[in-house]
């Protein structure tokens, strides 16, 4: 038997989807693009400081992914020899590099993800 | 070869009743819900991020990267951390931002940040080459299917492709393509995955034979090799061989030594290597050098080493399906948390033609001396297992490769008519149609015209797609998005030099058939200065034409990059 409280339970929120426009769309629907408000003016430090953030955030990510992959170059380079070592007939440099860099790149993702998340937070975005 | 033709029809009449299926799920749900209804319930993460990633699990990647793995060794892997880095660069850098502004295409995004149609037309011509580049590959890979299995001509099997396209192309649109795009990945995992577990088994169980690391590998059995094109064959020390030539309807046998350095066959020539012998490499694609399949690839100080690299990183931004598929998410948010997933998906399935390569070295390197090493993965199976378990495992890696080859034909069919119809058409239903007859059409009568393209290894054909989508599509969305100067001027001198470069590039290649060689040692610094110079004018130019920076620039950068909630204040 339900109780008055899980009755009266509001439904659990919609996800909203977000509308959007292609320039065709934009066109057919007689829909033109606003002029520059002074209001949007006044703004400009909050869009600009915004993107900073997220461009640091985007740079630093690409950085750590470029660093993992010379570290292993740097290996070969400073020590050429590891590129021919071979375990159970297996070049394991140059398997290392094949088979576990691309995940190790993929796993970042996720962490940018989050990092970005947090940017966009409402709250976080100054003015 | 009975078994294999039944067991490839039943597999293709597999395929078949699982679209119909798909199809007819997907008509029930259509029919439960108004369209509005639907258009506002996307599918699940899973289901999209499987559909995105499935786009993208080609043939090439498939077949190519393992013939590539097989030629050059492990040298060839950086391929693979290059795709995994150019995902990283499209989840970091282009996603979120190309979704806030709700574009559909690249084209979308050139017109809407720039307010250029001169730019969205060069825009879209970029695309649709990048475009038919892929579709080409799958093409020859649906002819190197049917080479690999029947005596067809190939353009039976390109012709099949191009109508199979053209009519799903036509037929598909919305969930029902992210179903059928989602199904088919998993059945392509499946298809190429569980035989590659099963065969890294039966290699165990056959004492874990190894080739050699640092030299060349050896043929296990006395072979004979039919030269069916004329070629050049390399061999890194004398290797004794019998050469069959037919000399007026007579055959006759020479017995010679070939010693080191390059050598030319003509089409018709038998050669039988005895075992033990060292396999002679044909020279394209170019073979591992000095310190064997296993050793490093180019030093650090060479440019030619890092330009597939550089190439294939940026050339994943610029991939023709991306924005359709990311268009679809409900938020950018979700298009954040999508690209995660579907990189995932894509670097698992790197793994695959790693195994098949290792594989392929230790049995089938004969394939090796005339040079069809896309093969490696179609007859690897047959020669480890020979009987019913390698049928069945050859059936099912054909059919991995089919399907690979229709999904990913109908997902850049479908992007590349959307690109066609609204830039050059005028848009309209009508007008799709036509785009997509010229998207799938176009790509057959380039390999009817010059078959001798169906001859290059698909690696390399897919190659030449991400290296112009990385000078002029990259360039494009990467200073598009994050640098608010970029001018319509600048866009279109970064394009024009992209396209150019890229078209000189390509005919100075001495293995294409109108080819005007160029000399060796520019071809690697040339194409990787191309990938600095044109992100160069395009912030040079717009530099001098700052005039011309859009007015209304700061909204468009407000709606690129700021929360949806903050940036709602702003429209």
């Amino acid at each position: 038997m339900n109780s008055p409280s899980a009755s009266s339970r509001p439904p659990p929120p919609v996800p909203r989807r977000t509308a959007v426009a292609a320039p065709a769309t934009s066109r057919a629907l007689g829909i033109t693009p606003e002029p520059a408000s002074v209001e949007a003016h006044a703004r400009t430090t909050d869009v600009a400081a915004h993107m900073r953030r997220h461009l640091r955030l985007s740079l630093a990510t690409v950085t750590v992914a470029v660093v993992l992959l010379l570290l292993a170059v740097a290996v070969l380079a400073l020590a050429p020899r590891t590129g021919v070592l071979s375990v159970e007939g297996v070049g394991w440099i140059r398997l290392a590099v094949g088979a576990c860099l691309p995940l190790l790149l993929v796993l970042i993702i996720p962490v940018y993800v989050r990092l970005a998340e947090r940017l966009d937070a409402p709250g976080s975005v100054g003015s | 070869m009975t078994e294999l033709a039944g067991g490839l029809l039943f597999v293709g009449c597999v395929m078949v009743m699982t679209l119909i299926t798909t199809g007819l799920l997907n008509r029930r749900r259509t029919a439960a819900g108004a369209g509005f209804v639907l258009a506002t319930a996307p599918p699940g993460s899973l289901l999209f991020a499987s559909a995105a990633a499935g786009e993208h699990l080609s043939a090439v990647l498939l077949l190519g990267v393992a013939g590539l793995l097989l030629a050059q060794g492990l040298q060839a892997l950086g391929s693979l951390s290059a795709v995994a880095l150019g995902c990283v660069l499209l989840a970091v850098l282009v996603v979120t931002p190309l979704r806030r502004a709700g574009v559909y295409s690249y084209s979308d995004f050139a017109e809407w940040r720039l307010g250029s149609r001169v730019v969205r037309r060069m825009t879209s011509a970029s695309a649709v080459i990048v475009g038919w580049c892929f579709l080409l590959a799958q093409y020859i890979a649906a002819g190197l299917l049917l080479r690999a299995f029947t005596s067809l001509p190939e353009w039976t099997a390109w012709s099949a492709t191009a109508i199979v396209t053209l009519v799903l192309t036509l037929s598909s649109s919305g969930v029902s393509s992210t179903r059928f795009q989602a199904v088919h990945f998993w059945f392509k995992l499946a298809a190429l995955a569980l035989p590659a577990l099963a065969l890294l088994v039966a290699w165990q169980m056959q004492g874990a034979p190894r080739a050699p690391v640092t030299d060349d590998p050896v043929f296990r059995v006395d072979t004979e090799m039919e030269i069916d094109r004329r070629q050049a064959v390399g061999v890194t020390e004398p290797t004794p061989v019998t050469v069959l030539v037919s000399v007026q309807g007579e055959t006759v046998a020479t017995r010679s030594v070939l010693e080191p350095g390059v050598h030319a066959f003509v089409p018709g020539t038998v050669l039988l290597f005895e075992t033990g012998t060292t396999i002679p490499h044909h020279v394209d694609p170019t073979p591992a050098e000095e310190t064997g399949w296993h050793g490093p690839g180019p030093g650090p100080g060479s440019l030619s080493g890092y330009l597939p690299y550089l190439s294939v990183a940026l050339g994943v931004i610029g991939l023709l399906q991306f924005p359709t598929r990311f268009y679809g998410t409900p938020s950018p948010r979700a298009a954040r948390r999508l690209v995660a997933l579907v990189a995932a998906l894509v670097v698992v399935f790197t793994l695959v033609p790693l195994v098949y390569a290792m594989l392929a070295r230790i049995y089938v390197g004969e394939l090796l001396v005339n040079g069809q090493v896309d093969l490696a993965v179609l007859q690897l199976p047959e020669r480890m297992l020979p009987g019913r378990s390698g049928v069945l495992m050859t059936v099912l890696i054909a059919a991995g490769v089919a399907s690979a080859v229709v999904t990913v034909s109908v997902g850049l069919a479908a992007a590349l008519s959307g690109t066609i119809s609204q830039c050059v058409l005028g848009g309209g239903s009508t007008a799709y149609r036509w785009g997509a007859l010229l998207a799938a059409g176009t790509p057959l009568l380039i390999v009817t015209a010059w078959p001798e393209l169906a001859g290059a290894d698909l690696a390399s054909i897919a190659f030449a797609g991400l290296r112009l989508s990385a000078v002029t599509i990259a360039p494009l969305l990467l200073i598009g998005i994050w640098w608010r100067g970029l001018t319509d001027v600048g866009a279109a001198a970064g394009l024009v030099v992209g396209l150019v470069g890229s078209a000189v590039e390509a005919l100075s290649a001495n293995d294409v058939p109108v080819g005007v060689p160029l000399p060796g040692a520019l071809q690697g610094p040339a194409g990787f200065f191309l990938v600095l110079l044109v992100p160069g004018v395009m912030i040079g130019v717009s530099l001098i034409t700052r005039q011309r920076v859009p007015g209304d620039v700061l909204a468009m950068l407000a709606r690129l990059h700021l929360p949806e909630q903050e940036a709602g204040r702003w429209r």
